[in-house]
């Protein structure tokens, strides 16, 4: 069943399956590249959801209004997941340059990447 | 002696047996001759037809098994396609079997 | 404790006499079946005296060391497992060594003609030496699942220290199992005997000699002593491999059957394992070799990886079937 507190986590697994499917049926290499950091997105979005306390408050403890917080371990997970994914895509963008440079087409289908 | 729970086996014996045997074909090879008169050309490796022309190169050792294997693996080669959405659906099969196994079974 | 170090000296020597004993009958027996009269039973040791009166020739090339050493690894690793076979009497290193340490042992005298060949400079040698190789590779797996059944029936059996010799020797398995055992080990004794035409290099598994097709394969070089070195390791081989066999598959001993005690209890059970060996090295390595052609080198490996295969693989389910029920 679903309610309002699950609709993040339905998000998650829409976003996936369309990163997954772009993955896997596109042709265009930055296509693929633009799948990977939206499934990337898509693990940060699960992060901070799965740490969400019913009613609570940011986690900052300076004049706190007292009550439930939400958890603060997920929120540092996943700046450094945000930090890593940029690094990823970093990475992977220069390599589809260089692929570029030596195939001559952006087509996968068109490129042997054997050995 | 090592043992190792099921089998046991001593290498000081085997090596004075083999030391012991080694006196022994020795002896037999030094029944033999051991040079040669060198004669023009005597020494070269057998090729009919001339010299060889190329000193010898060990290349595909292991020919005769490939050939007759290949039938068995010539599906697999040709699956290696470098195409990557082929691989991250080889990838994303395996992890669905991987996990299918591991919280069903 | 003297009488085991003079057997350990004893048994190595008799094993190269022996050895040699069989080429003859083998060739004696191969020359009647096909027509012809043979040789004199001796022939084998005048090849051997011919050989060592002959040159050494080194091939200016060659890789010197490793030509002129690798028979006689070759010749000492193959005299060193007879230490371990029971040949009718108990094994002369009874606790020191068992079944895998011989299934090891085995290799050495291939891996010594391999190198042998490959050492010779000659492109004739390191084709014999990469069919040997590939040769190797292909009979090591049935021989291995031969080895590895019987040692299992025997473990199933209650038996302990499974893969030493004496125990191996000392049980007789065929009746260990059942009718569907007995099945199964007729099957893997069978897989055996097609192991040892290969292991061997005996017709049809030469390829790594063949004297027409690459005008002596891996001996192409060798000459003078070096090859009397190889010539002997040849013919111990055979006794060390048939008596492996006659070890897994027919222990029998005859000096219980006749009440024979003291010394004469060794040694008709070693005149017993003589004409045992002889059984096994006829049927397997004799009649085989005067019948057939050699067959080629993708052949040998596709016969090797299919039918003793299947085969043991069949005889270990029967076996393991008759432990079951």
């Amino acid at each position: 069943m679903v309610t309002m507190l699950s609709l993040p986590f339905v998000a998650v697994v829409i976003l996936v399956c369309m990163s997954l499917a772009a993955m896997l049926f596109k042709r265009n290499m930055i296509k693929i590249v633009m799948a990977v950091h939206v499934m990337g997105s898509a693990v940060n979005l699960f992060l901070i959801s799965l740490g969400y306390r019913e009613g609570g408050v940011a986690p900052i403890f300076t004049n706190s209004p007292g009550g439930v917080m939400v958890l603060p371990a997920p929120q540092a997970l996943t700046l450094t997941s945000i930090v890593i994914n940029i690094a990823v895509v970093a990475l992977m963008l220069s390599f589809a340059v260089s692929l570029y440079r030596r195939y001559g087409t952006m087509d996968t289908r068109k490129m042997r990447l054997k050995g | 002696m090592i043992s190792t729970g099921m089998g046991s086996w001593s290498p000081l014996v085997f090596l004075i047996c083999v030391a012991f045997i080694s006196v022994v074909v020795q002896i037999i090879r030094s029944l033999g001759e051991g040079g040669f008169r060198k004669e023009e050309d005597k020494a070269e490796a057998f090729f009919s037809g001339g010299r060889l022309l190329i000193k010898n190169r060990v290349m595909d050792v292991y020919w005769g098994f490939f050939d007759a294997m290949g039938r068995y693996y010539g599906w697999m080669k040709r699956m290696h396609n470098g195409i990557v959405n082929d691989y991250v659906y080889w990838f994303v099969l395996l992890v669905t079997v991987v996990i299918g196994v591991v919280i069903l079974l | 404790m003297i009488m085991k170090v003079l057997l350990a000296m004893v048994v190595p020597v008799a094993g190269i006499l022996i050895g040699l004993l069989y080429k003859g009958i083998d060739r004696i027996l191969a020359a009647r079946m096909q027509g012809r009269v043979g040789p004199p039973l001796v022939q084998p040791l005048r090849d051997v005296r011919k050989l060592l009166v002959k040159e050494n020739i080194v091939p200016d090339d060659a890789v010197g060391w490793l030509f002129s050493s690798m028979p006689f690894v070759a010749l000492v690793s193959v005299m060193a497992i007879l230490l371990y076979l029971p040949l009718g009497i108990t094994p002369v290193l009874e606790g020191y060594g068992d079944l895998i340490l011989v299934l090891y042992l085995l290799i050495i005298p291939s891996l010594a003609l391999v190198l042998g060949g490959f050492a010779s400079s000659s492109p004739y040698a390191s084709v014999g030496g990469q069919r040997e190789m590939v040769k190797m590779m292909s009979y090591e797996f049935p021989l291995a699942i031969a080895v590895i059944s019987v040692a299992w029936l025997l473990y199933s059996s209650g038996a302990e220290n499974v893969f030493s010799l004496s125990v191996i020797s000392g049980t007789h398995v065929w009746g260990l199992a059942g009718i569907p055992g007995l099945a199964g080990l007729a099957v893997i004794f069978l897989c055996m005997l097609f192991v040892i035409p290969g292991e061997l290099g005996r017709i049809p598994f030469d390829v790594s000699e063949a004297d027409s097709e690459i005008a002596g394969g891996i001996f192409a070089e060798y000459s003078g002593r070096n090859l009397a070195l190889f010539y002997l390791a040849d013919a111990v081989k055979a006794v060390a491999i048939a008596s492996l066999a006659v070890a897994l598959f027919l222990p029998y001993t005859v000096s219980g059957i006749f009440g024979l005690g003291g010394a004469a209890a060794p040694a008709a059970d070693f005149l017993f394992h003589l004409l045992k060996v002889f059984f096994v090295l006829f049927v397997s390595s004799t009649v085989v070799r005067v019948v057939t052609g050699r067959l080629a080198i993708s052949r040998v490996v596709s016969v090797y990886w299919k039918y003793p295969v299947i085969l043991s693989f069949l005889g270990l389910l029967l076996i393991m079937g008759g432990t079951l029920i």
